[in-house]
């Protein structure tokens, strides 16, 4: 299982600003090993949250988001004490949830 | 094989979380296009940006000013991680897409600009070499293109 994600979620008005740390090789297929053989492909290729039971943020990423994502959002309709869930999908069907509290 | 692994695996994943507050989100994540191996499917199979536009339903490239690239850099040192900001003030986006020209893969993100989510999203990419980035933004049926050049001085590919 992958490390936990790192979130920070704050209020800044009325937008709720996310800010997420993921820990992930994120392999492009395009490098090779030691003795040559390309190293497959194996990214996060989905990202959503929920608020509130809500979508309030869905991606899809390519092989060029760099290795230990790092992703910055913002929504509103947060407000503080919220619960705020990441979750992430990589091409091996491997996925993460995390959770972390709107502050102020 | 692969496709009775996938399928468990997606099973797996939807029993998981039923009932949980947060199974919408996972009902999405699992629906949406089984991303397993299969990634390079649809916007991201695109080889440029206009086969990006017409993946993502524009018929023509119609250029916009109204993106904001934040502290997106001209200048990257390490094109193993260059940070990409973008931002619009235009109304009714659907969604925004990344793409980098030179890179052996040019679609790197699709953010989806739901209700409530704001159009501004920034994340770190790996850049193969000096490119031209653009934003496609899709409003209506449309999509509208802005780019930024990053000159790289060391490249994101290879070991």
């Amino acid at each position: 299982m992958a490390d936990p994600m790192r979130i920070r979620a704050r209020m800044e008005g009325e937008h709720c600003v996310v800010r997420v740390l993921m820990s992930h090789e994120m392999e492009t297929g395009q490098r090779k090993d030691a003795t040559g053989q390309l190293i497959p492909a194996w990214f996060i290729h989905r990202v959503t949250a929920t608020s509130n039971g809500r979508v309030v943020f869905s991606a899809t990423w390519g092989p060029a988001v760099s290795k230990n994502p790092v992703l910055q959002f913002s929504f509103t309709g947060a407000k503080v004490g919220d619960a705020i869930q990441i979750t992430w999908v990589d091409t091996r069907g491997e996925r993460r949830t995390d959770e972390a509290r709107v502050s102020a | 094989m692969d496709d009775t692994r996938r399928g468990f695996i997606q099973c797996a994943g939807l029993a998981l979380c039923l009932g949980a507050p947060w199974a919408d989100a996972f009902a999405q994540v699992a629906g949406a296009s089984a991303p397993t191996q299969d990634w390079a499917q649809g916007v991201f199979a695109a080889r440029n940006v206009r086969e990006a536009v017409r993946a993502l339903g524009g018929a023509a490239m119609v250029e916009t000013q109204e993106v904001s690239w934040g502290n997106t850099p001209d200048i990257a040192e390490n094109g193993m991680v260059v940070p990409i900001a973008i931002s619009t003030t235009l109304p009714k986006v659907e969604s925004i897409g990344i793409l980098i020209e030179k890179n052996p893969n040019p679609m790197a993100a699709l953010y989806e600009v739901l209700p409530g989510t704001d159009p501004s999203f920034r994340a770190n990419f790996k850049l193969g070499e000096s490119s031209f980035v653009y934003a496609l933004i899709k409003q209506e049926g449309k999509v509208l293109v802005a780019r930024h050049e990053i000159k790289v001085t060391i490249g994101g590919c290879g070991g």
